[in-house]
């Protein structure tokens, strides 16, 4: 059966963003952070414009990168939550919960005005948890500067398929729409291109509402990802997390389905690693994932080059 | 055998606190379910709920900290103080009307966490300043210096804690065993200054997992977690912690564990002992018949 939501009362408006700097992975003074086995690394990533590196690219094995942002990064336009990681409230809060995937982006200033884009996914862990992620095309990156102001067309808090016995995040009607759902009863059949159980689920857990931070899928140490075949892991790839709740916070719950999108590039800090975003969370574990290769955010969204 | 340490080639400094106050959300705390709530128990002076008591008991208690609550509100020295300090260090007040009672270090949570014997506790107010005698960064076992890497434990706490070493093992008496999975918020963060979770969020598992049954004060086991440069799976590796503060419904939380010793593999071999508390290993609480 064909889903049927609730899209046509959700409300649209639009928030104002601008583009994020490159920040360091590393907190306070140090250069470094310390990997699980005891080794600095810079941590590169986090921010700013990335020429080469966008949804649907390999997630690991980037050097020296931690929490990288593929594409364009944006921030909310409030200077003074730019620079308090604990802000709770305020317009830059708002950005980042507001903002949903789908939503299209328009820079409204520097030599890119006018050109559109589109929201990729959202920051979670590492430094990346009031970051939204987008893409342009490649023309509009070369004109794009960074802190150019954007606008973005926000629409999906609130979003509902009819019969389903869970709840729904961070996604625009559209996208819900190009992943072609089905449901059968009270469950939602949605594609993911790789299964996670909670073992594997790292940094992120106790963290806030499903509609900002992220989960991490650890990637450290190397026989965890064998074990598990995340190598060929991808951003922007949908992943189904088993007895994984990511609704009203994120934690363990037996039985419970999530599927979320990952975002944000690799970690080799100890139960750290790629930031999962949710898009749907079912206690009862009414979500049926459906294996396919190719379920990542740039095929739903048909990202160009 | 008792454990052998280099505790004589440690730094014994000491570092400064206060007692702190109470804190509140301004407004209600969602729960893992949807459900808003008033949590208590976070910092302050606790005059009914201490080291060696159930962690689940009290109404509305959310991450209740048992006994008292130090911090230091200078950042720097705050920082300091977070790593330095360790569970079972003495602390002594230096003001106030219980100036000169001693007491000790249960746990470290955003706050470290104090025993003081009951007729202090009641002396004792909120903003006291309190002196800790930090020792215990850089403890390593003789024989074990490359394998298990030992974290914010005092070295004379440690020697009590009925340790062994057996057929080249770390044996250690431990109240109860816990998989990977359940472990929760501080996933991922730095051991040395940071708890991580029990999580007590899926009712499903309370039973099994006999969650209501975990007192402050109990050592356990985390299996496949390792907590050396941070904290994660590693599978085979073991971790020894204390849980230090009360249950929780925020969604990935619970009763937090401060991690004492780790092994990548078998070295450490925990040995269920329903009475494996530092309560009683710092002769605070009388042990069950």
């Amino acid at each position: 059966m064909v889903v049927k939501s609730n899209k046509d009362r959700l409300m649209k408006q639009a928030l104002m963003g601008k583009v994020a700097p490159p920040v360091m992975a590393a907190s306070g003074r140090s250069t470094y952070v310390t990997t699980w086995d005891g080794k600095p690394k810079i941590g590169i990533g986090v921010g700013g414009i990335k020429y080469n590196v966008k949804m649907g690219d390999p997630c690991l094995g980037w050097p020296e990168t931690e929490y990288m942002t593929p594409g364009v990064a944006l921030y909310g336009a409030d200077e003074k939550a730019e620079f308090d990681r604990r802000s709770a409230s305020g317009s830059g809060t708002a950005f980042t919960k507001l903002s949903c995937i789908g939503n299209r982006v328009t820079v409204v200033g520097g030599d890119a005005k006018g050109s559109t884009g589109v929201v990729t996914g959202k920051g979670g862990v590492g430094g990346t948890g009031r970051h939204v992620l987008s893409h342009f095309p490649k023309e509009v990156l070369d004109k794009l500067n960074i802190g150019d102001k954007v606008r973005v067309t926000s629409e999906g808090v609130g979003l509902k398929v009819e019969g389903f016995d869970g709840r729904l995040f961070n996604m625009d009607p559209s996208f819900l729409e190009a992943m072609e759902p089905k449901l059968d009863g009270d469950t939602l059949e949605l594609p993911v291109a790789k299964e996670i159980p909670v073992l594997a689920m790292g940094m992120g857990v106790g963290g806030s509402s499903a509609e900002s931070g992220g989960w991490c899928v650890q990637v450290s140490p190397p026989h965890l990802v064998e074990m598990l075949g995340l190598g060929d892991l991808r951003f922007g790839d949908l992943v189904a997390c088993k007895d994984a709740l990511m609704s009203y916070g994120k934690g363990y719950y037996k039985g419970a389905v999530t599927v979320g999108v990952v975002t944000t590039g690799e970690s080799q800090v100890a139960g750290q690693g790629p930031s999962v975003m949710a898009i749907a969370s079912s206690k009862r574990g009414k979500i049926k994932p459906r294996i396919d290769a190719t379920a990542n955010v740039a095929k739903y969204l048909e990202l160009e080059g | 055998m008792i454990v052998e340490t280099n505790k004589e080639r440690l730094v014994k400094q000491a570092v400064m606190a206060e007692v702190n106050h109470p804190s509140a959300s301004s407004g209600y705390r969602v729960d893992w379910d949807g459900v808003p709530r008033i949590g208590l128990g976070m910092s302050g002076v606790k005059y009914n709920v201490g080291v060696g008591d159930l962690c689940y008991f009290l109404e509305n208690g959310e991450h209740t900290e048992p006994g008292l609550s130090i911090t230091n509100s200078n950042p720097g020295e705050s920082q300091a103080l977070g790593v330095l300090g360790c569970i079972g260090n003495e602390v002594k007040l230096t003001s106030g009307e219980a100036k000169g009672e001693k007491g000790y270090i249960t746990g470290k949570h955003g706050s470290f966490l104090c025993w003081f014997p009951p007729e202090a506790q009641e002396k004792i107010c909120p903003g006291d300043k309190i002196k800790v005698k930090a020792w215990g960064v850089g403890l390593k076992i003789a024989g074990f210096e490359e394998t298990v890497r030992v974290n914010k434990i005092d070295p004379e706490l440690l020697e009590k804690m009925g340790v062994e070493v057996r057929g080249g093992k770390l044996h250690v008496p431990v109240a109860r065993e816990y998989p990977c999975w359940i472990m929760g918020s501080g996933y991922g963060m730095f051991p040395v200054t940071i708890d991580y979770d029990i999580q007590t969020t899926c009712d499903l598992v309370w039973d099994e997992m006999e969650l209501k049954d975990i007192r402050f004060g109990d050592v356990v086991c985390l299996r496949d977690q390792l907590n050396w440069w941070g904290r994660g799976y590693y599978k085979g590796a073991v971790t020894i912690g204390v849980v230090i503060h009360g249950w929780s419904y925020s969604a990935g939380h619970g009763p937090g564990v401060t991690t004492i010793l780790s092994s990548k593999d078998d070295t450490i071999v925990p040995e269920i002992d329903p009475h494996a508390n530092i309560a009683y290993y710092l002769g605070v609480k009388e042990k069950p018949k």
